[in-house]
């Protein structure tokens, strides 16, 4: 690596070189004065291994394919992929589906997350352990679902019911709500908690109909988590592989296509990277844009105290009905879809896939020939790999919901402009540019757990920040200020103070870094240099070894596990705070 | 002084806590131990590259004795491996294996690192990658001397500095029972009683895909095959990107037939006992899909790598094959398994097309067969 030293002189001049820690002084001020904030190397420590490390690999491609001395393979010089008219073509289909997958799954979600929010209703918790999910499950096995579900021999069609295709763009936006609506309820009902309750009452007495508060009050109040979730799910979508490949045919070639094709066909690594790097600086420049574009900071936000619950009027239930219903069709079908194929994989219920896994009887479960061993099929035991991948969830998620924690602290007591949208930049690195990159500079995978653990926290980085960046914003100062004066101690005062107040963010963000660790496969599969197993690394090996039957029992084992754990998270965060006697009353 | 009055005004407010008060000013106000959240941040990450660092030094601490470092893609099967490393252990040499990414990535980093080289060998790159390690100079020729050759095909050009070591055919799969009457030719194939039924592989992104559409060509000629596809548009149902994705979907029933290997229906008879899925060669023709190994130009230790190659083409490990990667065994008079394969389907016009033409040409084909398709 070598590339310590570097960061502990970043820390220590971070250390050094701050004034506004010692002396409080308004930050623009110390900026005007030539003196950084020391958020501004708290950012650098973040993004220093987040982007850099794969972009010098990607640099590094780039620049050892300029040195190609012509002798070999005729390739296409690395800048001539920018003059192609299909590079613009797909750059354009790339936008046309992750906008149009982002905006759907946020409409869907809107009366979703109010309703997570604001009422207590039974099954509110399965919900979104379910959807978390589904977030974990790899792409194929979203496929699997989605076409198990939808597709021609679906119980759908096989009820009579005439379904347009799925194999179009609205199979892609379909498959991409099934995959983000679980993170955009989170993220939308947080900003629904956040909103004084006060400020609905006023409105209600100052007599504005209900769609006068929506688009006068409610809105305006949650465009920051709109923008924030819109932009997540956007680059999830953007940077989507075999999902867009699938569904969208052969004309969809989106620019995530067109990099890995770039390998494939003209054998260019020099240009793949290049795409990689044009794809990283447009998705950056709009992700900025977006931020830039809104300046103002949340007002009005609490975090709720749960308040006696409406009585619902009847007509509201059956539209809730109704609503839940259409949602529970469109995402939670596939998945149980899926559950319902591991156990009855020729249409009787059947355990043998599951036997197999586990080796119970190997020799009852395969009647011809030697049985599947399938210890030696993914390299490690399946318990082992169920052990190791929550082992590598656990400590991902709580290293980056610390950092972010503490990333969201340091920005919130030194705002530095744009700082929440050069946060998100670390996650538009795709699957193909970050094993790319990251291939390229540890090519023995020599970091290997460390490495993975670290590559896992970047990816995961973003989204946990957004989960907590408006919490902590929102986390009145005046407790602490009250804690710090009668002599409390940091880790006194984050325990009954920081922790009550931000247990459902906190716990949320580490339920989704746990998420995105259990989903990871490619930073798992580059730099584990197949040493570390983790259940997306074996689902692979079983399916490339045919085995789908096996592959989609370790797929429904996956899904129970994590189900539970997030409801176990879920059940977590909803606790009432006060009822402990926490400092809320 | 000033911020204890701060406190005394908002403390009795605390549970509606400063509403008012606008953000910037809230932040404005000194706290106390401000830096610790920037210390606890530096020293996570600091600790964190620091242990990466010690990971990194731990494990490049190189053993001192005679050994061979061999390039592979992730799912290379481990008996192979073993059974390899069991070989060169009788000449003292141990063997290492980096296993990572597809045969794609394979290639990548033997390109990356052709100016200083790493590896001594490399085992698992298709024909998609043949034509490029000749033209960029990747590789060393080595000719085993007593190795003879399965079918003829196998022993390539003899320009080529690689060998193969394992075999199979690209075709069509059919599921038995959903589809009792396959078809049997080209021209069948495009009956539209079949309407949505087969499940392509994408040739821009996958090696199957691109080994079936040069069927194609091969088969119905350089001429007549965009038309063909144009006709069997309607009974595509869609493009996998890649082979696991489409077989996946065939495996849960969604269209009777892929494209895949010939071999792939072995797996269900073997491991399942299932005869449901079988091989269907159009006109008793598949293309021939060839894995080859080779010696990194720039070995360290040339014979090292020779008795690597050798180890992996010696009659134990090629009997390994046909169970462990679902190919056939390069090597001749290897006996395949019993009831491996059902005689009636077998392929029996095999085609290769030369690379140098598939060099030449496919960037076209493809962009046509896309124009077509899309």
């Amino acid at each position: 690596m070598g590339r310590g030293p570097a960061l502990s002189r970043q820390a220590s001049a971070s250390k050094d070189g701050s004034g506004p820690g010692r002396r409080p002084g308004p930050p623009s001020a110390s900026i005007l004065a030539g003196r950084l904030p020391p958020s501004f190397f708290v950012l650098l420590l973040v993004l220093i291994p987040a982007l850099f490390l794969p972009l010098l690999g990607l640099a590094d491609i780039i620049q050892s394919s300029i040195q190609d001395t012509g002798s070999g393979l005729p390739r296409p010089a690395a800048l001539e992929v920018l003059e192609r008219s299909t590079t613009w073509r797909s750059l354009g289909l790339s936008f046309l589906q992750a906008g149009l997958s982002a905006l759907i799954t946020l409409l869907l979600a809107m009366p979703g997350s109010f309703a997570l929010a604001r009422y207590r209703f039974p099954g509110r918790n399965f919900i979104m352990a379910l959807g978390t999910a589904g977030f974990v499950l790899p792409s194929l096995l979203i496929i699997l679902a989605v076409i198990g579900f939808y597709g021609k021999n679906g119980p759908l069609s096989l009820l009579g019911l005439e379904l347009p295709s799925i194999y179009s763009l609205g199979g892609i936006v379909l498959a991409h709500v099934v995959f983000n609506l679980a993170i955009s309820l989170s993220i939308l009902s947080q900003g629904w908690r956040e909103i004084d309750p006060r400020l609905r009452e006023a409105s209600v007495s100052l007599g504005d109909s209900q769609l006068g508060r929506f688009f006068r009050l409610y809105l305006p109040l949650m465009s920051r988590r709109i923008l924030a979730a819109f932009i997540l799910v956007f680059i999830y979508c953007f940077l989507s592989f075999s999902i867009v490949l699938i569904f969208g045919g052969v004309g969809f070639t989106t620019m995530e296509v067109q990099i890995y094709r770039e390998f494939f066909v003209a054998l260019n690594p020099g240009g793949a990277a290049l795409l990689s790097l044009l794809q990283l600086l447009l998705t950056g420049a709009l992700t900025l844009l977006l931020h830039l574009s809104r300046k103002d900071q949340p007002r009005g936000f609490r975090e709720d105290v749960d308040r006696p619950i409406r009585e619902i009027p009847i007509l509201s239930r059956i539209l809730w009905l109704f609503y839940w219903f259409v949602m529970a069709l469109l995402v939670l079908a596939p998945m149980l879809f899926l559950v319902y194929r591991a156990f009855f994989p020729e249409g009787s219920f059947e355990f043998t896939s599951f036997q197999v896994l586990f080796a119970v009887d190997p020799e009852s479960s395969s009647p011809v020939g030697r049985p599947l061993e399938v210890e030696r099929l993914i390299r490690s035991s399946p318990a082992g790999v169920i052990f190791s991948s929550l082992g590598i969830a656990a400590l991902v998620g709580t290293l980056t919901s610390t950092a972010a924690f503490l990333t969201a602290r340091a920005l919130k007591r030194w705002p530095l402009p744009a700082a929440d949208g050069i946060l998100l930049l670390p996650m538009l690195l795709s699957g193909v540019s970050l094993s790319l990159g990251l291939g390229q500079l540890f090519p023995g995978g020599e970091a290997r757990l460390a490495g993975v653990i670290l590559a896992q926290s970047v990816l995961a980085f973003p989204l946990v920040f957004r989960v907590l960046r408006d919490a902590v914003i929102a986390l009145p100062e005046n407790f602490r200020l009250a804690a710090s004066n009668l002599g409390a101690g940091v880790w006194f005062r984050f325990r009954t103070i920081d922790f009550p107040l931000l247990r459902r963010p906190l716990l949320n963000a580490f339920a989704f870094a746990a998420a995105v660790s259990l989903g990871d496969f490619t930073a798992a599969f580059t730099l584990g240099a197949g040493q570390i197993v983790t259940l997306p690394v074996a689902l692979y090996r079983l399916m490339g070894f045919r085995s789908f039957n096996s592959a989609l029992a370790l797929a429904v084992l996956t899904l129970g596990i994590v189900t539970t754990l997030f409801l176990f998270i879920q059940a977590g965060a909803s606790r009432d705070p006060a009822k402990e006697g926490g400092p809320v009353r | 002084m000033s911020r204890n009055l701060y406190l005394i005004q908002y403390f009795p407010h605390i549970a509606y806590p400063v509403p008012s008060l606008p953000p910037d000013r809230r932040e404005g106000i000194h706290m106390p131990y401000s830096r610790r959240p920037l210390v606890l941040v530096a020293s996570v990450f600091i600790g964190f590259v620091l242990s990466v660092s010690v990971f990194a030094s731990g494990s490049s601490q190189k053993p001192a004795e005679r050994s061979v470092l061999a390039y592979t893609y992730d799912s290379f099967p481990g008996d192979i491996v073993d059974a390899m490393s069991a070989i060169l252990a009788q000449d003292g040499i141990s063997l290492k294996v980096e296993q990572s990414g597809d045969s794609g990535s394979v290639y990548t980093r033997l390109y990356l690192e052709r100016q200083e080289p790493r590896a001594d060998v490399f085992i698992g790159l298709d024909q998609t990658y043949i034509h490029a390690i000749l033209a960029d100079g990747l590789a060393e020729a080595y000719r085993p001397a007593s190795f003879q050759p399965a079918i003829p095909e196998l022993s390539l050009n003899p320009d080529l500095p690689v060998l193969a070591f394992d075999y199979g055919y690209i075709t069509l799969n059919y599921d038995s029972e959903a589809l009792p009457n396959p078809p049997r030719t080209w021209a069948e194939l495009l009956d539209p009683r079949l309407s949505q039924s087969i499940i392509m592989l994408n040739p821009g992104t996958s090696s199957p895909g691109r080994n079936f559409l040069l069927l194609s060509i091969e088969q119905l000629g350089e001429e007549g095959f965009l038309d063909y596809w144009r006709q069997l548009k309607p009974n595509i149902l869609t493009v996998a990107g890649g082979w696991s994705e489409g077989y996946g979907l065939y495996a849960q029933g969604e269209a009777p037939l892929v494209v895949s290997y010939d071999s792939s229906p072995a797996y269900h008879r073997i491991f399942e006992g299932s005869e449901r899925y079988k091989t269907l060669a159009i006109e008793g023709s598949g293309y021939l899909q060839v894995e080859v190994a080779g010696i990194v130009r720039g070995t360290r230790d040339r014979e090292a790598a020779e008795k690597l190659i050798d180890a992996l083409l010696s009659p134990e490990v090629q009997a390994l094959i046909p169970l462990n990667q679902f190919m056939y065994p390069a090597r001749a008079g290897v006996a395949l398994p019993e009831g491996y394969l059902a005689p009636e389907q077998a392929v029996t016009s095999p085609v290769l097309m030369d690379e140098a033409r598939i060099a030449e040409n496919y960037t076209r084909w493809l962009a046509e067969w896309e124009e077509v398709l899309r």
